[in-house]
């Protein structure tokens, strides 16, 4: 996912997860031209998990990265976790297939 | 508001986040009750859920394990009034239906059009100045 790839080049984010959902929203309707979709729309949701003193910097390079600042449906929002463990990953990870 | 070479993030700082878990099916019902209640939008995604679920019923069959997680963004003045509204539809009192909590939220962001930002902030001006008169 281009967000992911984004986010471990340009800032070394390796704790950021995707998965698939479905969305409801007025915004959304609107860009699949208003037809209301009972059963949702198929979203993403990305979760990233950074040190506190990153949080604002990547709020905002996130923010742009999607494109928030020109008409699109979706939403970003930032909370303060509690307590998290380092993850660093193992030398010589390779990068997959296509990257 | 953030500013980055002519463009403004306009950032939402009085919101909440109420995740709601139910069993799967029921998801729907739940973003139904947060949008009647002025909710703007909601995200559902499938979960396996594990706790009480073998106490209950025969051979641990009456509640599904299988749970569709909700997540709702609101403001803090839609809170009460989206929280109740989903606790009543979820059926939320009923053992084994359910349960949803409320989470702060530092900021949140989204595309707003600037005639909507330009209306938010002459209401904010407004607020501002008859709290001031009010003092």
């Amino acid at each position: 996912m281009a967000l992911l790839k984004a986010l471990r080049k340009e800032k070394g984010v390796i704790t950021a997860n995707t998965f698939q959902c479905r969305g409801f929203g007025l915004q959304l309707r609107r860009k699949y031209m208003g037809k209301r979709q009972t059963a949702g729309y198929s979203v993403r949701v990305v979760t990233v998990v950074v040190q506190a003193e990153q949080a604002d910097d990547l709020f905002e390079y996130i923010f742009y990265q999607v494109n928030f600042d020109h008409p699109c449906p979706g939403l970003i929002y930032q909370g303060d976790l509690l307590a998290a463990t380092p993850y660093t990953l193992p030398a010589g990870v390779q990068e997959e297939k296509g990257e | 508001m953030m500013t980055r070479a002519g463009h403004t993030i306009t950032l939402l700082t009085d919101v909440r986040l109420i995740t709601c878990i139910v069993q799967r099916g029921l998801g729907d019902i739940i973003v139904n009750a947060a949008q009647e209640a002025g909710a703007q939008g909601a995200t559902i995604f499938y979960a396996k859920g594990s706790g009480v679920r073998e106490r209950l019923g025969i051979l641990g069959v009456a509640v599904e394990v299988e749970k569709e997680v909700v997540n709702i963004v609101v403001s803090s003045e839609q809170l009460e009034t989206v929280f109740n509204n989903i606790y009543l539809a979820g059926q939320l009192d009923t053992p084994g239906m359910g349960f949803m909590y409320v989470s702060p939220l530092e900021k949140a962001a989204t595309y707003i059009p600037e005639e909507l930002v330009a209306q938010l902030e002459k209401l904010d001006r407004l607020d501002k100045q008859h709290r001031e008169d009010s003092s």
